[in-house]
């Protein structure tokens, strides 16, 4: 089904809204909507909801040969996927730019980040490693899917344990059922957090909104791009990526 | 029989969506539509019919496919399709969490998926699954385990009116003494069933009067 067009009077009267110095859920323009995390009964099963929307990240492990390149570690996979349940206009199959976005945030902030120690995830040098494979499903497109996305997979990678596995003296791998042995949680070094800011420059000055809702997005999109901001919470330094041509406002709401 | 929950309306941009467990597994469904449909799918006298579901984990594969014909067999009977002519109607399955019932929760969250939908039907309809212990005893609804352990696994889908079936699905051996047993014990299951949708779309439109 085709996107339902955004309308004039909805793009202006979100505008002038925002010159007004409110947003339409009533939200302080630094605020986030409200967060709840469900974990499923399997390990690595985790149902995040902000505000609206929803995504599903389920992780699951395999014992697999390691890479030649790099023997001694564990591999990650992460996939995402948009169906028509997301929104009436997706098309489950059909490769999207959203879908490439969102996976490009991901590996970034969960692969290049090495937030979680691969070596760990290591059973027999050059034999054999764990490959965690993350599926993220969008199940509901309210806006600010990047940030959704990123909270479901590091919560069900968190939440994921492992089976715990035997290495015997010839050599042969004996993976255990979770009822045998006590499975293995796995450990992320740092936390990626993602914060996804919209910008809406109006009459030469420039506004800053905490997630974005869908139609904020869609609207600002129409003006300008979204900053991506990632913090890694162990070594309390901030990474900007960002691509504003204007000169601006110095963000004064980061954590510290 | 294991404990049946379900919520509706839990996607704010499907025209209709039901969360529904079964025991341990549990079935998220959506449904959008009668709406717009490519030129070529459009059919000149009733609607497009269009069903996927989704595994939790790893790609849609030849299980995944069987399951989708199944319900689409199903929908497809009971959904008044002449009355919407060049239109077409999604209805997308994820699996959340399996423990062996996957159709049936599937099955049962698209009905009520489409009654929260308000798309128009002949009847409501349910699934029931039951399997064959060696021991010749039925169970229904049994558990991944139990599952394991038995000869024969059926799933008959049944309309809310007369409980006939309109689809079946089987695994195992199953004589005609045994299926017509399997049959008439989920047909007395299935009342439970329509009972619980009865009582979850109650309790939607029942909020609906509050807030109004």
């Amino acid at each position: 089904m085709k996107e339902v067009p955004l309308s004039t009077c909805e793009k202006t009267s979100i505008v002038s809204a925002i010159r007004a110095g409110q947003r339409y859920d009533n939200r302080e323009f630094l605020e986030v909507r409200d967060i709840s995390l469900n974990f499923g009964k399997d390990y690595g099963s985790c149902t995040v909801t902000l505000g609206q929307t929803r995504v599903l990240a389920q992780v699951t492990g395999e014992v697999v040969e390691p890479r030649p390149s790099r023997p001694n570690e564990g591999k990650i996979s992460i996939s995402v996927h948009l169906s028509p349940m997301a929104a009436p206009h997706f098309e489950s199959g059909r490769s999207n730019d959203l879908v490439d976005e969102l996976q490009q945030i991901l590996e970034r902030n969960i692969k290049e980040s090495r937030c979680l120690d691969l070596e760990s995830l290591c059973v027999l040098a050059e034999e054999s490693v764990w490959q965690l494979r993350v599926d993220v499903t969008v199940l509901n497109h309210a806006g600010n899917l990047g940030d959704a996305c990123n909270l479901a997979s590091v919560a069900a990678l968190r939440h994921f344990h492992r089976p715990d596995v035997t290495v015997e003296e010839d050599g042969r791998v004996t993976i255990h059922t979770l009822e045998e042995r006590e499975p293995i949680p796995t450990f992320m070094k740092k936390v990626p957090v993602c914060l996804t800011y919209a910008f809406f420059v109006v009459d030469d000055k420039c506004y800053m909104l905490m997630d974005p809702s869908e139609k904020e997005e869609r609207v600002s999109n129409y003006f300008y791009e979204l900053v991506k901001l990632w913090i890694k919470v162990k070594f309390g330094f901030m990474r900007f990526g960002w691509l504003l041509r204007q000169t601006l406002v110095p963000p004064t709401c980061l954590p510290s | 029989m294991s404990k049946h929950a379900c919520e509706l309306n839990f996607l704010s941009r499907s025209d209709g969506s039901a969360l529904y467990s079964i025991g341990n597994t549990v079935a998220l469904a959506s449904v959008n539509g009668p709406g717009e449909v490519k030129k070529f799918n459009r059919l000149y006298n009733r609607a497009y019919l269009e069903v996927s579901y989704s595994p939790s984990t790893g790609q849609s594969m030849i299980g995944e496919r069987a399951l989708e014909s199944v319900i689409t067999r199903t929908v497809e009977q009971v959904i008044l399709v002449h009355l919407h002519p060049r239109t077409a109607v999604n209805v997308t399955i994820q699996e959340m969490q399996s423990d062996g019932l996957e159709l049936s929760t599937s099955v049962n969250a698209a009905c009520l998926s489409l009654l929260d939908a308000g798309v128009q039907m002949k009847s409501t309809f349910a699934a029931v699954t039951c399997c064959l212990t060696p021991s010749s005893t039925i169970l229904i609804e049994p558990t991944a385990a139990e599952m394991k352990e038995s000869v024969a696994v059926a799933t008959f889908v049944l309309d809310g009116q007369a409980l006939n079936v309109l689809s079946a699905h089987q695994e195992g051996c199953l004589n005609a003494e045994n299926f017509n047993a399997c049959l008439k014990a989920c047909q007395t299951a299935a009342k439970d069933v329509f009972n619980f949708y009865r009582q979850a779309l109650e309790k939607k439109y029942h909020t609906c009067n509050e807030i109004s």
